[in-house]
């Protein structure tokens, strides 16, 4: 007997790993263009990391229905 | 000519209609009134981006005949308003708040336009806006080309955005309402800053046809007006279905006060901690307050948690890689330098180095999320919240930084509801309900997909018994 997974017990099971807010210290702002977009991208690759720590079932579609 | 008299600024739609229907003045003198005020008072505040008075009193003309001959269109007729510059309207420039689209000019009107029109309300002005509506995120509020947005009630405080210029021409009594849009944040925001109500409607439920796009699976356009009443005429006006828009729900919205569910049957969900620990000390008293009102008002108040997903971070992905995608010919041809802040040319540019893998596990994420709100939502019917935390900052302040230094809770509440609910498409009614440090605050109510006849039911009787939404600044003309 195969136990499929419901999208309940995945949402309910996620850890999204941010319950506990840490007192994170600001970073300070970038002074120049070049340092403006390696923050943004470092940014963006710590939000990349913390997206593939969620484990999704290999049903789940994205959130965008194709219609011919 | 009939004297308009300096009331009308600060008067509901209804009330303006009747006085059209009365004819103490007719569609042509207030549309001249209003048209007027707006380039005489709305360049103070950084607030218009482009006038339209002799279009609005060409159209009001047919208006005055209409109404003579007693061919009522519904309580939007006669009435001026004020739109977004994201919105297009043939012939005329639509700038999205941005230098590399200054002369921009498009050969149709979008839609939400055109349905106001045929109700025979008065488009008078495009109104300013925080370029490209935001993008994927800017630092300062003089991301603009039409500078900050400065707040009616101090000029030294930022009017919110990006829907910046919607909500100072609301609440300074330039518009009788306004147009407005969020992809996350800029209708609510602007609406609590400035000290008005704002709606944004579920995802889909109001054509997009004509908005400049920032992230398609995101984008609401939405009124902000003096009242929840006044957003529900509105919203009956541009919302429905529309086959040039791709997003489009297909469904109609009927404003129906008359049939509003009791009071004593909602359940509405908050967390204590929002309004004890998470607002701004200044703040806390009115918000505290406006939250027994509640509690007065029969709702059932329940202590709610918001399903834990990372809402920063998947918001943040969706709308770089959609946004920079939208605007790639803008990057790729360096006209993306000409933007204003330094942090939104930053963002754009790194938004087109997004994987696809990590734009669709984002995707992915929010569909199981979009499954935990109706989860939620089988629980309760209401979410309450603080809009924002605090009062509108000062200009010089960097946004991205926190307010203050106090500690943040480690419990956070519902204070991530502005992304949440708008990956998972939910409206959401932003009400006047105090002050603090003499600047407007706000709570947002969020609920279901298309349950805006309950939030703006709760919004009615909740001001019904308040009155912070009658105060407005005091504007000289």
């Amino acid at each position: 007997m195969s136990t499929k997974v419901t999208r309940r017990q995945i949402a309910a099971g996620i850890m999204a790993g941010t319950a506990a807010l840490a007192q994170t210290p600001v970073p300070p702002t970038p002074q120049t263009p070049e340092d403006e977009l390696k923050a943004i991208q470092t940014q963006l690759r710590a939000n990349f990391e913390t997206l593939r720590k969620v484990d999704v079932p290999q049903s789940t579609e994205p959130a965008f229905i194709f219609r011919p | 000519m009939a004297h308009v008299p300096d009331d009308v600024y600060f008067q509901t739609i209804p009330e303006l209609n009747q006085r059209l229907k009365d004819r103490e003045f007719n569609a042509v003198e207030l549309a001249r009134a209003f048209a007027t005020r707006l380039e005489t008072v709305g360049p103070r505040y950084n607030a218009l981006a482009l006038s339209l008075h002799q279009q609005a009193i060409k159209a009001a003309k047919d208006v005055v005949d209409e109404m003579k001959r007693e061919r009522y269109r519904g309580p939007l007729q006669g009435i001026p308003f004020g739109a977004k510059d994201l919105l297009s309207y043939k012939g005329q420039p639509t700038a999205w708040g941005a230098r590399p689209y200054a002369g921009q000019v498009f050969d149709y009107t979008a839609t939400v336009l055109n349905k106001l029109a045929k109700t025979g309300s008065l488009l008078i002005g495009k109104l300013a806006m925080v370029e490209l509506a935001g993008g994927p995120s800017y630092r300062y509020a003089s991301a603009s080309i039409t500078g900050p947005g400065l707040n009616p009630w101090d000029r030294t405080r930022w009017s919110g955005g990006s829907s910046s210029g919607s909500g100072i021409a609301v609440a300074a009594g330039l518009v009788s309402f306004a147009l407005g849009s969020e992809t996350s944040g800029s209708i609510l925001t602007p609406s609590a800053f400035c000290g008005v109500t704002g709606l944004r409607p579920t995802y889909g439920l109001v054509s997009r046809y004509g908005a400049m796009p920032l992230s398609w699976t995101m984008d609401k356009i939405g009124p902000l007006c003096r009242t929840a009443d006044d957003c529900g005429h509105v919203l009956q006006v541009i919302a429905g279905a529309d086959h040039d828009d791709p997003g489009s729900a297909g469904k109609s919205f009927y404003y129906t006060p008359e049939y509003s569910r009791k009071m004593q049957e909602l359940k509405v969900g908050f967390a204590a901690i929002d309004f004890e620990e998470w607002v701004e000390p200044s703040a806390k008293p009115d918000f505290v307050k406006a939250l027994d009102v509640i509690r007065g008002m029969g709702l059932q108040l329940t202590p709610a948690k918001l399903p834990d997903f990372p809402y920063g971070p998947m918001v943040n992905t969706i709308i770089s890689s959609e946004g920079s995608s939208v605007f790639e010919k803008l990057i790729a041809s360096g006209e993306v330098n000409q933007l204003a802040d330094q942090k939104q040319i930053a963002g754009l540019k790194a938004g087109l180095e997004i994987p696809a893998k990590d734009y669709l596990k984002a995707m992915r994420i929010r569909a199981i999320m979009q499954q935990a709100f109706r989860d939620l939502f089988g629980e309760i019917d209401v979410l309450v919240t603080p809009t924002r935390l605090g009062p509108a900052p000062k200009i010089s302040q960097p946004l991205d930084r926190p307010a203050s230094d106090r500690p943040r809770p480690s419990d956070r509440g519902l204070t991530q509801l502005i992304p949440a609910a708008n990956l998972a498409g939910l409206p959401g009614l932003s009400l006047p309900c105090g002050f603090a440090e003499g600047m407007p605050i706000a709570i947002s109510l969020v609920g279901n997909p298309f349950s805006e006849n309950t939030l703006l039911s709760i919004g009615r009787e909740f001001q019904k018994v308040t009155d912070w939404h009658q105060r407005h600044p005091p504007v000289e003309s």
